[in-house]
């Protein structure tokens, strides 16, 4: 904690601040403590997904006695899981390119403009993020269904509508650091409305953009409660693979190589993204 | 009379403006009004129709889903269940995420947002690799396990898995970072002047806390319980995979009639999950409301 010296002075003089300072220290070193017990239990189940990656034995044990990469042999072997891959790729680069052109229009059209249910319309867009998606899969299962569309695009539209809020978000953010005279300039220096919006809004806005598409991406690489439902046979993006795998226990070491690509993907986006835009730590819906 | 609808039309454009705001947005509100709210009420519908043996449903009215949903023991033991499971991570993610985010608001900006985004990774990793992290630390021959027969501490390998214990814990420390990541943004945006405030004029510590730092949190503690309370009443990959056949969430339930094609049971059972999640919300809010209303007055 910052100590704040003035005040730790006037506690001194008062009677028994001995006791209270001894007893906020005892408090600090609790409070660390658990923050580590907190932060271990978060984290350690990633990390030894990781190591268990590595690791040369077929059941896992810690530490582990030696590295190998022969897991990830397997699974580059191992066609259901490479196909996997492939389709959550794919699945993530349609829905991030849907929602970064939704997302961006949708963050223009809220933020531009105030109309009568602006705030109405602003958490509808939202809503996806909180609405249970267990439910949102489910119900988009029997809308798929009963019109036909196929397993490919369900997955992607699916997936849009999970991740169109996350591009809301980054867009809305940079978008509220935006000095709108700029764009009004540009106007009135005899720029078309598209002109002014592509020539100075999109560039001060572009890493905005950018980071909600990798956002975007990385949300329905990792998606798991939609992609059960919307997933159909030969068409299961990584995850679900991962999923079956372990109800059907088999091949478990190749999970965990499975796991790590995308652990070291998402790891390797999150950096980009920091570098592009800086990570916003800022609130969580 | 061409200029009159035209003039119509630019009337129409402009009360959707009016209402639904300019149009660059109307694309993204067509495609959430499809893929999102068409759906959904379209599921609602059908959970009042007949089950079909040969298609997805029988057009015809009944309400003898929501009958067995709501008056059969074991839906409704099921919804308890969830409730009650869902109310007690809520509130270990509350009583350890708390701390957690006191300590982290008090850093200085640069290691707290290391911290957070130490945070925030773990969300965006799937939900099934944290669950298989566990099954590898507390499976039958698991790391635990490993550890405790080669030092001959048991005999047999523990049944670790498959209990509420690791369904708590598996709910608990994969959504414990919404709760903290909430908490923490709040007490950063408190003045830090209005403790001063109050220590100056004779407040200790433990009552700044309480009087001061704690009612001027609630906004986040709201909002992080909300969040980890609605996820964790829809949940079922986890109760699958961690809880076993014995802990049976609302979610498995869902997921059980779609596997049998029973269409109108599954919408009726995710209703009734909709409407106690909602329900519980509402709670949580005026239970805060009330609490907060009274609290300038305490003080």
């Amino acid at each position: 904690m910052a100590v704040r010296p003035g005040l730790d002075v006037m506690a001194r003089d008062v009677a028994g601040a001995d006791w209270e300072a001894i007893r906020h220290r005892w408090f600090r070193r609790g409070l660390g403590l658990l923050t580590a017990v907190v932060y271990l239990g978060i984290l350690a189940p990633i990390l030894v997904v990781v190591l268990a990656s590595v690791s040369p034995t077929e059941v896992f044990t810690f530490p582990p006695p030696g590295v190998t990469l022969k897991w990830y042999q397997e699974f580059f072997r191992d066609s259901n899981m490479r196909d996997g891959f492939w389709l959550s790729f794919v699945v993530a680069a349609g829905s991030a390119v849907i929602s970064l052109v939704l997302g961006t229009a949708a963050a223009l059209g809220l933020t531009r403009e105030r109309f009568a249910l602006r705030h109405l319309v602003s958490a509808f867009f939202l809503s996806p993020i909180i609405f249970p998606s267990l439910i949102t899969g489910v119900a988009l299962l029997l809308f798929f269904r009963a019109l036909g569309v196929p397993t490919l695009p369900g997955l992607i539209l699916g997936h849009a509508i999970i991740s169109v809020p996350y591009v809301i978000r980054t867009v809305a953010a940079s978008l509220a650091g935006f000095d709108v005279t700029i764009e009004e300039a540009a106007r009135i220096h005899g720029a078309s409305p598209l002109r002014a919006f592509v020539r100075v809004t999109l560039p001060i806005i572009q890493p905005g953009i950018m980071a909600g598409a990798v956002f975007a991406f990385i949300v329905s690489f990792s998606e798991l409660n939609v992609s059960l439902f919307l997933s159909g046979p030969g068409a299961a993006t990584l995850p679900i693979h991962i999923f079956s795998q372990i109800q059907f226990g088999a091949g478990q070491v190749v999970i965990a190589a499975a796991s790590t690509l995308q652990i070291v993907l998402i790891v390797g986006l999150m950096v980009v993204v920091e570098k592009l835009f800086g990570i916003s730590v800022a609130p969580q819906s | 009379m061409s200029s009159s609808s035209a003039a119509e039309g630019a009337g129409r454009l402009r009360r959707v403006r009016h209402w639904l705001g300019p149009p660059v947005l109307q694309p993204p509100l067509a495609f959430y009004a499809l893929l999102f709210l068409a759906p959904l009420l379209i599921f609602s519908v059908v959970s009042v129709f007949q089950t079909s043996q040969t298609g997805l449903f029988d057009p015809v009215f009944t309400l003898q889903h929501y009958a067995k949903a709501l008056g059969d023991r074991f839906y409704l033991r099921s919804l308890w269940n969830t409730f009650e499971i869902s109310l007690g991570v809520t509130l270990l993610c509350l009583a350890l995420g708390y701390p957690v985010a006191y300590l982290l608001a008090d850093l200085r900006p640069r290691p707290r947002k290391l911290l957070i985004i130490l945070l925030l990774f773990p969300l965006l990793v799937s939900t099934i690799i944290r669950v298989y992290g566990w099954m590898v630390i507390l499976g039958g021959r698991g790391i635990v396990n490993n550890f405790l027969l080669r030092w001959r501490l048991v005999d047999d390998a523990l049944p670790l898995m498959f209990n509420t214990g690791t369904l708590y814990l598996g709910l608990v420390t994969i959504l414990l970072p919404y709760m903290v990541i909430n908490v923490t943004n709040v007490l950063v945006a408190i003045d830090p002047a209005l403790g001063e405030a109050a220590s100056i004029h004779g407040a200790d510590r433990r009552r700044v806390f309480w009087r001061v730092t704690l009612p001027l949190s609630l906004p986040g503690v709201l909002s992080g319980c909300l969040l980890v309370f609605t996820i964790s009443m829809s949940a079922y990959v986890i109760p699958l995979l961690l809880g076993g056949h014995r802990v049976k969430m609302l979610g498995n339930l869902v997921f059980e009639s779609i596997s049998s094609f029973n269409w109108p049971f599954a919408a009726a059972l995710s209703l009734v999950l909709l409407g106690g999640t909602l329900l519980a919300c509402l709670g949580f809010l005026t239970l805060l409301g009330t609490e907060r209303r009274r609290a300038p007055r305490r003080a």
